[in-house]
C-alpha cells in the first residue's frame, strides 16, 4: 500500500466524528464464541457452546476523570470543574457502551449451526459544549458580552436483544447470519440542540434563543427548569417481549486460506428501534429576552414584582408525546488473523460504528502468543477515532471445557483516572 | 494442543515482560482515594437585569379612566394632565318630582282634586307620562250601579276622558268597587288653577242618579312626560362633588408652580327655562386636608346657562366657563399641594322671575354639568419631593450562597430637571433594611436650548454599587421598597418649562451575583 493510502487512512480513522463499538482486542483470541459477535460466521468450531460474558467501553475527547480531581492541601482528592475546564475542547463527546451477554448457546445440527442467546445492551453518546462548563461552574458573570453555546447534545439507547443466528460452512467459506428481536427500555435522542445564551453588556440582558428538540422514552420527565427528572437505569428488563420493539440482523463470511490464513467481512446491527412507552417530544424554538422589569407597569398597580418568574420562563419548552424511532450504530468489521508459527499469530482489523455522519473508525494491529496450552496472550496498537496510540492487552486461559478471558483495548492508564479511552471484554466459555 | 519445548523459554519470557508492563502502566493510580474526595468549592458569578424601564411623561400619566386622569397633547407636544371629576346629570324629575301615591276622595259627583304643583308653578299644559289611576266607589245600595266617570280636562286626540263602570250588587251591600288600573300614558292635562274636575254620573236600575257613600279617585306614579308654562323660582341642586388630583399624591414637600392651570366646568342644558349658576362652594383641598376657597369674579357674577325657546324643544345648550389665572386665584391655590377640587353648584330657574316667558321641560330635558381640571405641564419645579411604595418580593433562596452582589445602574434623564433618587427597603413591619444606593443616585437634568426652553436629550450615566452578603441577607427580607424622588428645575433654568409628552427617563438596573457553591 502506497504511503499516501495509509495516511488518508490513518486522518480518516483520527478525525471522522465519535461513535462507539465494542473493543476489537478480543477478535484476535482463538477458540472462544464470542469472536462470533464481531461475525456470525466465525461460530464455527465445536458441537455446543455455551458463554457468557459482559463488556464496557468509555471514550471521550475532552478532559479525563482525572482532569477533574487535583490534589487537596492535605493529599486528599479534590473534585475541580474548573480544573477539568482548562483540558476541554470548545465541543466534548463522551461515549459510553456497556453489554451484558447473559448467555449465548450455539449448536452444531447436521446441515448448519444454531445459536441462541440474549444481552443487555446500552449505548450512550454525549457531546457538551465548554460553554456549558462555563456556565456550569462559573455562571454567566465572566461572560458579560458574550454569547454562551449551551445546547447538548445526546444520543443514548438501552435495550435488550434476544437472537436466533445460523452458521453453515461451504468448505473454506463460512456464512452465518443473526436475527435479532430488539425491545428498548429507555432512549434520550436530541434532534436541534442549540441554546445560546447571551448576556448583554448593558445592564445584563438576557436573550436565549433556542432551537431544541429532544425525544424521550420512559427516561425523562420535564416540569419546568427547576423540576425534571433524568432516569437512566442499569441492566433492566423493562418492556421485555412487550413494547419498543425492533429487530436488527447481523450478516457475515468468513474465509480460511489454508491452515493459516483466515480472513473476516460482517455487517451487524442492521435494524432499528421503534419507541413507543411513554414517547415524549421536548421542543423550543423561540428567541425569549429578558431585559429587566419595567417597573412602568407596576407605578399604579398592586401587583408584586418577582423577577426569578420572569428568569425562569426564558426557557419555554413544550411537551407532546409522538413516538419515534432509532436506528442502532451499524457496525463494519473486515479483519483477518495469520499465524505465523506455533507461538505467533499476527492478525489487523478495521471497524467502523456508526450512523450517518456520526461514525468512528478504528484500525488495529495484534500479535498473540501461545504461551501454554492453558494460557495464551495477546498484544494490540489501534489508531482510534481521537485516539492515535492505543496499546491493548488480551489473556485467554483454557481449563478442560471451560475458557475464559479478558481483553482491553487500551492498557494505559487503566485502572487510573487519566484514560480517555477505556474498554475491557471478559467472558466464559464452555466449549464441548 | 501441544507446547513445542524449544520456545517455552520464550514464553516465559514474554509472560514475564507483560506482566511487568502492565504492572508499571496500571501503578500509578489515584482509584484507591477516590473515597475521600472532596468537592472544589467554586466562586459563580450570575448576571442578571433587574430593572430596565423609560418613564415617559405617557407611561407615568397614561389615559387611566379609573383614576379618572387623561394625558392630551398639543400640536407642539406640550403636555396637559386632564382630571375629570364625575358628570352631574339631572332631568325632569329634578323639576317634577314624581309623585309615587296620591289617594283623594270624590267628595261629591262634581268634584276638584287638587294638582300637586309648586304655589309659584304655572302649568299651562302637561302630558301625562307613566301615570295610573284607579277608582272606587262604595256602593250603599242592593242593586247594580252604572257609573259613568269624566275629566273634562284631561284630553287625548281630542277627546275627554271618560269611563262607564258596573258597580254589581252580589247580595251583599255595601258593594266596595275598586276599577282597574287606567293607563293616563300620554294624557294631556290642562291646568286649571291647578285642580282637575272629575265627575260621576252613578245610576241605579231604575235610572235615578245616586251618590256613593264613599267615592275616591287613586293616581300611581303622578310623571310628566311634557310640561309646558312658568315654573317658578325653583332651585335645583347639581350635587356637590370632587375632582381628585392624583398625581400630586405622592407629593411629599417643595415646590411646584403650575403657569396655567384651569378648572374648567361645562354645562349642557336642554330644560327650556331660564336658569343661572349658583356656586355654593369652590374650594382645593391639599393633601394636609385645608381647604381653600377659590375666589373668582365667574363665582360672583354667577353663569346663565344657554337654553332652548319653545321653538327650539330638542335642542342642548352648551355653556362653557373656566376658573382661569385671569379670572381666579387658581395659580396661587395650585402652588399648594393639591389633593382634590371640590365644587358646590345649584341652579336658579327663572333669576329674574319673569312670568311671561313660557318655559317647558319633557321627558328628554336635562342638566349636564362636568368639570375639569387641566393642567398644562409648564411650570417650574423647586426640590420637589415624590415619594411611592410599591411591593417587592426579594425572597430569593438563592441569595443564601451570594457573597457579594454589584449593582449597575444605567440612567437618561431628559427632563430639563435635576433629578435624584433613593430606594429604601423595608420589611412587611415597616422596619428599614438598608438603601439603595449609598448616595442618593443623581441624574443631571438635559440642557435646555435656551431660545425653545426645550430639552436638548441626555446621554446615559453609569453608576456601580456594591452589597456585601451581609447586606444581601438583609435586604431578601424586603417587602417593600419606598421610592423616594427629588426634582428641581432650578439648575436648569429659571424660566418655567414644559415638559413635552416625549420627555422620559430611561432607568436600568443590573446585577452581578457572586455566590460560593
Amino acid at each position: 500500500m502506497k504511503r499516501s493510502k495509509i495516511i488518508s487512512i490513518v486522518v480518516f480513522i483520527l478525525f471522522t466524528k465519535m461513535a462507539i463499538g465494542q473493543n476489537i482486542n478480543y477478535f484476535f483470541i482463538d477458540d472462544i464464541y464470542q469472536r462470533s459477535y464481531f461475525n456470525p460466521a466465525l461460530n464455527d468450531e465445536g458441537k455446543i457452546s455455551i458463554s457468557s460474558g459482559l463488556g464496557a467501553d468509555f471514550i471521550t475527547n475532552g478532559p479525563s476523570i482525572n482532569d477533574f480531581i487535583i490534589d487537596g492541601p492535605t493529599g486528599n482528592l479534590i473534585l475541580s470543574p474548573a480544573n477539568a475546564i482548562a483540558s476541554m475542547n470548545d465541543v466534548n463527546d463522551l461515549y459510553g457502551y456497556s453489554s451484558v451477554n447473559t448467555f449465548d448457546a450455539s449448536v452444531n445440527l447436521p446441515f448448519f449451526r444454531v445459536s441462541i442467546g440474549h444481552a443487555w445492551k446500552a449505548n450512550g453518546w454525549m457531546s457538551y459544549t465548554k460553554d456549558l462548563a462555563n456556565f456550569v461552574t462559573f455562571g454567566n458573570g465572566p461572560f458579560v458580552g458574550e454569547t454562551l453555546n449551551l445546547g447538548p447534545q445526546i444520543d443514548y439507547i438501552n435495550y435488550n436483544e434476544l437472537y436466533l443466528g445460523i452458521q453453515k460452512s461451504f468448505g473454506p467459506l463460512s456464512i452465518g447470519v443473526r436475527a435479532k428481536r430488539l425491545n428498548g427500555v429507555e432512549a434520550i435522542k436530541t434532534e436541534n440542540s442549540t441554546i445560546d445564551l447571551t448576556t448583554s453588556s448593558d445592564i445584563y440582558q438576557l436573550t436565549l434563543e433556542t432551537d431544541f428538540e429532544m425525544m424521550s422514552s420512559n427516561a425523562f420527565n420535564y416540569t419546568d427548569i427547576d423540576d425534571f427528572d433524568l432516569n437512566i437505569q442499569n441492566f433492566s428488563f423493562d418492556n421485555f417481549f412487550s413494547n419498543n420493539g425492533g429487530w436488527a440482523f447481523d450478516l457475515g463470511a468468513s474465509l480460511s486460506v489454508g491452515d493459516r490464513l483466515e480472513l473476516s467481512l460482517s455487517v451487524l446491527d442492521i435494524g432499528s428501534i421503534n419507541w413507543d412507552v411513554d414517547p415524549k417530544k421536548y421542543s423550543s424554538k423561540e428567541i425569549q429576552t429578558f431585559e429587566g422589569i419595567d417597573i412602568a407597569n407596576y407605578i399604579n398597580s398592586d401587583d408584586e414584582i418577582v423577577i426569578l418568574d420572569s428568569i425562569e420562563s426564558l426557557l419555554k419548552i413544550s411537551e407532546s408525546s409522538a413516538e419515534f424511532s432509532t436506528t442502532l450504530p451499524t457496525q463494519i468489521y473486515l479483519g483477518g488473523r495469520f499465524k505465523i508459527s506455533d507461538l505467533w499469530t499476527v492478525g489487523a482489523i478495521i471497524q467502523s460504528v456508526g450512523n450517518g455522519d456520526r461514525r468512528a473508525n478504528v484500525i488495529g494491529f495484534n500479535a498473540t502468543a501461545n504461551l501454554y496450552n492453558w494460557l495464551s496472550a495477546g498484544v494490540l496498537y489501534s489508531i482510534k477515532t481521537g485516539n492515535p496510540a492505543n496499546f491493548g492487552l488480551s489473556l485467554k486461559t483454557q481449563l478442560g471445557p471451560v475458557i475464559g478471558f479478558l481483553s482491553t483495548d487500551n492498557i494505559l492508564n487503566a485502572g487510573t483516572f487519566d484514560g480517555k479511552n477505556s474498554n475491557f471484554r471478559a467472558g466464559l466459555n464452555l466449549r464441548i | 494442543m501441544k507446547i513445542l519445548h524449544s520456545i517455552k523459554w520464550q514464553s516465559h519470557l514474554l509472560l514475564t515482560t507483560l506482566m511487568i508492563i502492565a504492572f508499571s502502566i496500571t501503578n500509578c493510580s489515584k482509584v484507591d482515594q477516590i473515597n475521600s474526595i472532596d468537592r472544589e468549592e467554586q466562586e459563580v458569578e450570575i448576571a442578571i437585569p433587574l430593572i430596565n424601564t423609560q418613564f415617559s411623561v405617557n407611561d407615568l400619566i397614561n389615559d387611566d379612566t379609573a383614576n379618572n386622569v387623561s394625558l392630551t397633547v398639543d400640536d407642539q407636544d406640550r403636555v396637559t394632565l386632564v382630571y375629570k371629576g364625575d358628570v352631574v346629570r339631572q332631568d325632569v324629575t329634578a323639576v317634577f318630582p314624581p309623585v309615587p301615591f296620591l289617594p283623594t276622595p270624590l267628595l261629591d259627583s262634581v268634584y276638584d282634586v287638587p294638582v300637586p304643583f309648586a304655589s309659584d308653578q304655572r302649568v299651562d299644559r302637561a302630558i301625562f307620562g307613566e301615570t295610573e289611576m284607579v277608582f272606587r266607589f262604595n256602593s250603599q245600595f242592593a242593586e247594580d250601579v252604572n257609573v259613568k266617570l269624566t275629566i273634562p280636562q284631561l284630553t287625548k286626540d281630542g277627546q275627554i276622558f271618560e269611563k262607564d263602570f258596573l258597580v254589581a250588587y252580589e247580595g251583599t251591600s255595601p258593594v266596595d268597587f275598586f276599577s282597574d288600573s287606567i293607563s293616563i300614558l300620554g294624557w294631556t292635562l290642562i291646568d286649571d288653577d291647578k285642580k282637575i274636575r272629575v265627575e260621576y254620573d252613578a245610576r241605579t236600575v231604575d235610572g235615578e242618579r245616586q251618590t256613593f257613600q264613599i267615592a275616591a279617585i287613586f293616581f300611581f306614579n303622578i310623571a310628566f312626560d311634557y310640561v309646558e308654562g312658568y315654573f317658578g323660582s325653583e332651585i335645583f341642586d347639581i350635587n356637590g362633588d370632587f375632582v381628585a388630583i392624583g398625581v400630586l399624591d405622592t407629593w411629599r414637600s417643595g415646590g411646584l408652580a403650575f403657569e396655567d392651570p384651569k378648572v374648567k366646568v361645562l354645562v349642557e342644558n336642554s330644560f327650556g327655562f331660564p336658569v343661572r349658576s349658583i356656586f355654593n362652594t369652590m374650594q382645593v383641598v391639599t393633601t394636609t386636608g385645608e381647604m381653600l376657597d377659590m375666589e373668582s369674579e365667574v363665582i360672583d357674577n354667577n353663569v346663565d346657562f344657554a337654553y332652548p325657546r319653545l321653538d327650539e324643544m330638542g335642542e342642548v345648550k352648551i355653556t362653557e366657563f373656566s376658573f382661569t389665572k385671569e379670572n381666579s386665584n387658581i395659580v396661587d391655590l395650585f402652588k399648594e399641594k393639591v389633593r382634590r377640587v371640590t365644587y358646590d353648584i345649584d341652579a336658579g330657574a327663572n333669576p329674574d322671575m319673569d312670568e311671561t316667558i313660557t318655559g317647558f321641560v319633557n321627558e328628554e330635558s336635562y342638566f349636564l354639568v362636568s368639570v375639569d381640571v387641566e393642567l398644562p405641564l409648564n411650570g417650574s419645579v423647586n426640590n420637589l419631593v415624590l415619594q411611592d411604595t410599591i411591593d417587592v418580593d426579594l425572597e430569593i433562596d438563592e441569595l443564601d450562597d451570594a457573597n457579594s452582589a454589584e449593582f449597575k445602574t444605567v440612567i437618561a434623564n431628559d427632563f430639563p430637571a435635576d433629578i435624584t433618587i433613593q430606594g429604601y427597603f423595608y420589611t412587611a413591619d415597616g422596619i428599614l433594611l438598608d438603601s439603595l444606593f449609598q448616595d442618593r443616585l443623581f441624574m443631571p437634568g438635559a440642557p435646555v436650548d435656551a431660545t425653545t426652553g426645550l430639552s436638548n436629550g441626555s446621554e446615559e450615566v453609569a453608576t456601580f454599587e456594591s452589597f456585601s452578603s451581609a447586606q444581601l441577607q438583609n435586604i431578601k427580607k424586603t417587602k417593600k421598597m419606598l421610592i423616594n424622588v427629588k426634582i428641581n428645575t432650578g439648575q436648569v433654568s429659571q424660566d418655567p418649562l414644559w415638559i413635552l409628552n416625549d420627555y422620559g427617563i430611561k432607568f436600568k438596573v443590573g446585577a452581578k451575583v457572586k455566590s460560593t457553591l
